[in-house]
């Protein structure tokens, strides 16, 4: 392992021991900045995970953290389930919907896939706003009435530290090559043997589950939810836009887009309150029209990224300095 | 390597219709194991259909497709990929945004890691790559991307390759190290079926000739008997 290498794996706990001490030192909009830019990088990694590495561009994730804020938001907001509890099982709910939802879906292709996931999202929202009985409807619920800024700090870093490793193992793993190449010519995966409909669903899921969560967290931290506010659409389009923006279908990419898109939203909203949004119709454009493929992209034409897949080239490496591994080829070949 | 005496691909009655167009009609032939057979007919005559419904890229209407003693029309794509039945397609489909190691990988889906790594630096070899394994497939040229192609579908073990123009638009070079890489596969044990339109290429290299014509098996035989074909002569060129 080199000495770059080194210095770079080493940095990842420390960043995670600041990140854990941060709550001691930081307080206010502080320590909201940085609750919020881990639901932000949080959501970003979930969306890539189906939408980056498979090309399947959903427009509708923020089904999951919606379902995710309202399940956390019956069961604690008005049975008093203790928020530890209702978190996972918000987690665990949109799991088992997402897995007959993406078999559903992910028969649909290309702007199909995108328009009718669109649609599941504003299907939930109306479930939500019409179920008056479980959800309240447009009245809404009150979670909690205490400010839960720390508890959910942690529990953000959490799902955050969880997904980014999930993310690391696809990338470097036969599974994420399997989902990359659906999402380069899905026709030709299945004909090298890729069973294409088994691993969308399972990235499909592994995509759902992380928005589920960090819906039921932020529901615990605003406080009050109602259709209007967790299954707004901007949730979605901010997903594309900071994984586009990092670039999409890669480890770092998430990363670099969620906390550039919370810096950049957050210095808006608090100089230009009244202008802000328009701000991120004008990134999109930006990002379309001059660095569609992330900023990771741009540093990897500059030559300051590698594109590595850690494992395989450990695994070349071996192979080529084991000659007698050489025997497993296959005499046919 | 003379052809075995039991076919490994086995097709009757197949039909397919699109529309009010029929594609492939009623037809039926053989593979014989360890051979190499020749798909030919003019175009539309419903070749690339019938790569189709072998490979399970579409569903036949009718008829049935044997591989090995195993009926596989209807089955999924990567299930017949799997046992041993792969394909190329006409339009080189390598995946542009992978390196060329990643893209063979893929091809091994389903095998132990190790072996398909080494199995991927050997045929990398073999086909002159090896020094553009991490290289993006995007950008390599046109022929490097069908050797990539050529070889990430022997990644795994093939009984049988279906080899969609596997010759068009290569320069006379690049097609007789792409034939060369075929014939020393053949002489390894895998059977193939070639479409493709280089007649004089195909009747050296192939062993047998299915000819196709609106979707229907015009004649089938060695090269020779093929090409003193009236029917053949015909359907190529026109009745004078």
């Amino acid at each position: 392992m080199t000495m770059r290498s080194k210095l770079r794996l080493g940095a990842l706990p420390v960043i995670g021991v600041a990140a854990a001490l941060a709550p001691l030192f930081l307080a206010g909009y502080r320590l909201v900045f940085f609750l919020l830019m881990f639901l932000h990088v949080g959501l970003a990694y979930s969306w890539n995970l189906v939408s980056g590495f498979t090309g399947y561009i959903s427009f509708g994730h923020v089904a999951f953290f919606g379902i995710g804020a309202y399940v956390v938001g019956i069961l604690s907001g008005i049975h008093h389930w203790n928020w530890l509890i209702a978190v996972p099982l918000a987690g665990a709910l949109v799991l088992v919907i997402s897995l007959p939802l993406g078999w559903l879906m992910l028969r649909l292709k290309g702007p199909y896939f995108a328009i009718g996931m669109l649609a599941v999202a504003q299907a939930t929202a109306l479930v939500a706003s019409l179920w008056d009985g479980l959800t309240r409807g447009g009245l809404g619920i009150f979670v909690s009435s205490s400010y839960n800024v720390v508890g959910v700090y942690y529990g953000l870093l959490i799902v955050l530290a969880v997904v980014m490793g999930v993310t690391y193992w696809v990338d470097n793993s036969r599974f994420g090559l399997r989902l990359l190449s659906i999402r380069e010519d899905e026709s030709a995966a299945e004909a090298m043997g890729v069973d294409t409909t088994r691993d969308k669903i399972l990235a499909f899921a592994l995509s759902a589950l992380f928005p589920g969560l960090i819906g039921g967290l932020y529901a615990w931290y605003i406080g009050y939810i109602d259709p209007r506010s967790v299954f707004s659409l901007f949730f979605s389009v901010n997903m594309i836009l900071m994984t586009l923006l990092g670039g999409a279908g890669t480890f770092l990419g998430p990363l670099i887009g969620g906390i550039a898109f919370t810096f950049v939203v957050e210095s808006l909203w608090v100089r230009f309150p009244e202008y802000h949004l328009m701000s991120t119709g004008l990134a999109v454009i930006v990002i379309v029209m001059f660095i569609p493929n992330g900023i990771i992209d741009v540093l990897k034409k500059r030559g300051w990224l590698t594109h590595r897949r850690r494992i395989l080239t450990r695994l070349i490496r071996s192979v080529e300095t084991t000659p007698q591994k050489k025997a497993e080829v296959p005499e046919r070949v | 390597m003379s052809e075995g005496s039991e076919p490994v691909l086995r097709t009757d009655g197949l039909l397919k219709r699109f529309g009010g167009v029929t594609a492939v009609d009623g037809c039926g032939f053989e593979v014989m194991r360890d051979s190499m057979t020749g798909l030919i007919g003019p175009n539309g005559s419903g070749k690339t259909t019938t790569f189709d419904l072998i490979t399970g890229f579409q569903r036949p209407d009718k008829g049935t497709i044997y591989f090995e003693d195993n009926r596989i029309d209807g089955d999924r794509p990567y299930r017949i990929a799997r046992n041993g039945l792969g394909r190329t397609f006409q339009i080189t489909r390598v995946f542009p945004q992978m390196t060329v190691l990643e893209n063979l990988l893929v091809g091994a889906t389903g095998t132990e890691l190790r072996s398909a790594a080494a199995r991927a630096l050997h045929l990398l070899d073999l086909v002159g790559l090896s020094d553009l394994r991490d290289e993006f497939c995007s950008r390599l040229s046109f022929g490097q991307q069908k050797l990539v192609e050529m070889a990430r579908i022997h990644m795994r073990p093939q009984k049988l390759v279906l080899l969609d123009e596997p010759f068009a638009g290569v320069n006379p070079t690049l097609t007789e190290k792409l034939v060369a890489y075929i014939e020393k596969l053949r002489g390894e044990g895998t059977t193939y079926l070639i479409i493709d339109h280089e007649m004089k290429l195909i009747m050296r290299i192939c062993d047998r000739i299915l000819v196709l014509d609106q979707g229907k098996l015009l004649t089938e035989g060695s090269p020779e008997e093929v090409q003193t074909n009236s029917q053949v002569l015909s359907s190529y060129f026109g009745d004078k």
